[in-house]
């Protein structure tokens, strides 16, 4: 627009030169002639006078035709073209009224026409690449995440960027951009990576095995790790792994097994035989003598029943251990009953959750199923879950003939399936533990199978998230790099107490910490710190109605020291977060000595950096600012420690957004700004 | 002293020479088969007032002799005892579900399982 006002400045310009200059041009003639003439000087003038009137009438004419067919259709042309170019806007099918410029518009529709065209290739092409991406990264997260074994892929320095469900189930703490050292030890995965790395300079690239513990040493996990590499660069390492746990303490319980049991047993069993030798060889043995083996047999005999009963249960839990089990619904394994199509299985009572072979355990009602049906004197069959302390009774009932022991042993003869090679039922039955039998049951009869009871598995792991990778993760820096690095690259903890009262100096304590980290602008909702804290005083009524926290919630919670330790391992690495962080702080920094660490990572407060931002604003309270952002939050969360913490972390990610806006880019532009606000809000009531 | 009979199915000899010295010392009858298929007809021709019934048996298995009684109503009031080699939570619930009335899983004490039959029958004939 500009640029046509300019043009028509130009031609006004140009246009009035013009005319002034044939008007000067006239006058200088008239006033030549003039002088030099003799004869009639009216009539002259008048000559002139009109002359210059005809040509300033002409060249108005013409400026105005010019504008009319130039500069107006090139103007309108200019928007055309700008806002084709602009915007994804269709080019006019109006047409130029301005003949004379008929091929520039035909160019420019033509342009525009293919601008358009090559825009909605462009369109397509994307919609279908993302449309590509997403399929694969569904089919990726479904494969990812229903693998029973864990998955974790590592940055070149050890950070996670990746892990599955399972993997989530066997660290329960495991979160994005936490490095591999927080969870487990370092050391094997150290020595893994320098194998890999001798591995490649050799010129092939393989998979190095590894075990490694937690921290604590309570649990071993066998890793299989591998390097992902990029044109010829590592740019991560995959790790698939299972607890071994499991494994090592069976390999120490049979070895426990072998090497003291077995010797006990020995020894007993000796003592048994020695005592009896030494009887059966000395029939006149005196009474009193004989009564003292016959002590001694009893109780070498009891230590060693004793013993064998300790084999028995080792015994049995080596085998269970072995049979591959999960969860499963028994719903499923109903419905996966009458897919065999051998009779038809009505259901009752409610489904449970049992841990089996499901596979198994299926096969072997398929055989029962069929062996009851086969005699054609059994029929309306019943399959039924009822729970009995830990386990769970499934029962398959039936009116007509009743089914002996031996019928059922016969039923279970023979190979269970080919994917189980030679076992038989029985095995399964050995291999849960268990057994079955039959049993009168209201007017018929039914058998019953003891299965080991589980607990309903938890909702999917936060199937709705995509936050179990990120694979763009900002670089780690030290801590004391942080004040100078960009706001979005900064790892933050959002967190919020609840707490006895208001004022620490008096005595108030916390009694619920939450925090929840936000790593590349994203919150891990997946990646949480919440715990009650037992303040050790009472809980005034006056602040349960507030968070409603009673004291009975907090019985058996950690004490600050353990609580605040484990808050403050929690936040390594992060800036520190809070609405009003100077209130939460104060209970933190008072209890320092307690917890035995100094909080003194940054901290940066939400209801400053508002103020900072918007100095005119009426409020800067946690509602406001949710309001202003149009963010929600479910009623009964407000108030909950993890509530207002996941409420502050939303504000915050907007926060950042204005920060950048109004060009403060690094934290300590940040805590610099809410510095300056917070000398003039010293009495500030949030 | 008591009368009642007392059949044991057991394979075990020695084990057979403990039950028979200690019952017929506190003064029950004593019979000992051991085979399954022999417990049948001796339980039908004897009506013994107790069996201690091993597991296992050859011919015919401990749970199927236990189910018989149970479904023979002249035989209602017979006191079963289980023994087995088997041990574990499940092996005593299928037994008692199937109408034994004691189960001991071995290694056991033959003098515990005595005492259980005399007071399970000491019980039976004041009920």
């Amino acid at each position: 627009m500009a640029e046509t006002n300019e043009l028509k400045r130009w031609i006004f310009n140009r246009f009035t030169a013009l005319l002034l200059g044939i008007l000067i041009a006239d006058g200088a003639a008239l006033w030549l002639g003039f002088s030099r003439s003799s004869g009639e000087v009216n009539a002259f003038i008048i000559a002139g006078i009109v002359a210059g009137l005809g040509v300033t009438g002409l060249i108005i004419w013409t400026a105005v035709a010019f504008n009319d067919t130039l500069v107006k259709p090139l103007q309108r042309i200019t928007d055309e073209l700008s806002a084709g170019a602009l915007t994804e806007a269709a080019p006019s099918t109006k047409p130029v009224s301005s003949p004379q410029l008929k091929g520039l518009t035909n160019a420019m529709n033509t342009a525009l026409s293919a601008l358009q065209t090559a825009r909605i290739e462009r369109t397509e092409e994307v919609a279908r690449e993302t449309a590509k991406l997403d399929r694969q990264k569904t089919l990726f997260t479904a494969l990812l995440q229903d693998l029973v074994d864990g998955v974790l892929v590592l940055t070149p320095d050890n950070r996670i960027m990746l892990f599955n469900r399972a993997a989530q189930r066997l660290i329960p703490k495991l979160g994005l951009d936490r490095p591999f050292s927080y969870f487990l030890r370092e050391e094997p995965l150290l020595n893994a990576s320098k194998r890999i790395n001798a591995m490649s300079e050799r010129g092939h690239i393989d998979t190095v095995e590894f075990l490694v513990a937690t921290e604590d040493g309570g649990q071993f996990f066998h890793m299989r790790a591998r390097p992902i590499v990029m044109d010829g660069a590592a740019i991560g390492m995959l790790l698939i792994f299972h607890d071994a746990t499991e494994d090592l303490s069976a390999h120490a319980d049979q070895d426990h097994l072998f090497n003291t049991l077995f010797q006990d047993v020995l020894r007993q069993a000796t003592a048994v035989g020695a005592a009896v030798d030494a009887i059966y060889d000395d029939p006149e043995m005196p009474p009193a003598i004989r009564k003292n083996f016959a002590d001694l047999m009893h109780t070498n005999l009891h230590q060693l029943f004793s013993r064998l009963d300790e084999m028995c249960d080792l015994h049995d839990s080596t085998v269970v251990r072995n049979w591959p089990t999960s969860t499963v619904a028994t719903i499923d394994l109903f419905d996966g009953l009458n897919a065999k199509d051998i009779a038809r299985v009505r259901m009752s009572g409610k489904s449970q959750f049992i841990t089996c072979d499901g596979f198994a355990i299926l096969e072997l009602f398929g055989r029962l199923l069929t062996g009851l049906k086969e005699s054609g004197s059994r029929y309306d069959f019943n399959f039924a879950a009822d729970p009995r302390d830990d386990q769970v009774w499934l029962s398959l009932a039936w009116s007509g003939d009743e089914a002996t022991e031996s019928d059922i042993e016969g039923w279970l003869r023979g190979a269970l399936s080919n994917g189980y090679g030679a076992y038989e039922g029985k095995d399964v039955l050995l291999g849960h533990l268990t057994d079955l039998w039959s049993e009168p049951s209201g007017l018929g009869y039914r058998i019953v199978l003891p299965l080991q009871g589980a607990r309903e598995p938890g909702e999917a792991l936060h199937e709705e998230r995509a936050e179990f990778y990120d694979f763009d993760l900002p670089p780690i820096s030290a801590e004391d790099d942080m004040a100078n690095m960009p706001l979005d690259d900064l790892r933050y903890v959002v967190f919020d107490t609840e707490t006895t009262g208001l004022e620490p100096s008096k005595g108030d304590e916390i009694i619920q910490i939450a925090g929840v980290r936000i790593v590349n602008k994203r919150i891990l909702q997946g990646d949480v710190f919440d715990t009650y804290v037992d303040p050790k005083r009472a809980i005034p009524a006056v602040s349960t109605e507030i968070h409603g926290i009673t004291e009975d919630m907090v019985v058996g919670a950690p004490e600050i020291a353990e609580a605040g330790k484990d808050f403050h391992d929690f936040c390594k690495g992060a800036v520190l977060v809070a609405h009003n962080a100077p209130f939460d702080m104060a209970f933190l920094k008072k209890k320092q000595d307690q917890i035995g660490i100094d909080f003194n990572q940054p901290v940066l407060c939400t209801v400053l950096l508002s103020a900072a931002l918007n100095e005119f604003a009426d409020s800067h309270t946690l509602d406001a600012l949710m309001e202003r952002f149009g963010l929600e939050m479910p009623p009964n969360m407000r108030h909950t420690a993890i509530g207002d913490a996941m409420a502050t972390a939303q504000v915050f990610i907007h926060l950042l957004d204005i920060l950048k806006g109004q060009g403060i880019t690094t934290l300590d532009q940040a805590i610099e700004a809410t510095n300056r606000m917070a000398k003039y809000r010293k009495a500030q009531k949030y | 002293m008591p009368e009642e009979s007392i059949l044991l199915v057991e394979d075990e000899d020695t084990i057979a020479m403990a039950f028979e010295y200690l019952l017929k010392h506190r003064g029950y009858r004593f019979r000992r088969v051991d085979t399954g298929t022999l417990a049948l007809s001796v339980i039908q021709e004897d009506r013994p007032d107790a069996v201690i019934l091993d597991v296992e048996l050859a011919g015919c298995t401990g749970y199927e002799i236990c189910q018989r009684i149970r479904s023979t109503p002249n035989l209602q009031n017979t006191i079963i005892v289980m023994t087995t080699a088997r041990s574990g939570k499940v092996e005593r619930q299928k037994c008692m579900a199937i109408g034994a009335d004691d189960f001991y899983s071995k290694p056991f004490s033959v003098s515990d399982i005595v005492n259980s039959v005399e007071t399970l029958l000491k019980e039976r004939d004041s009920g």
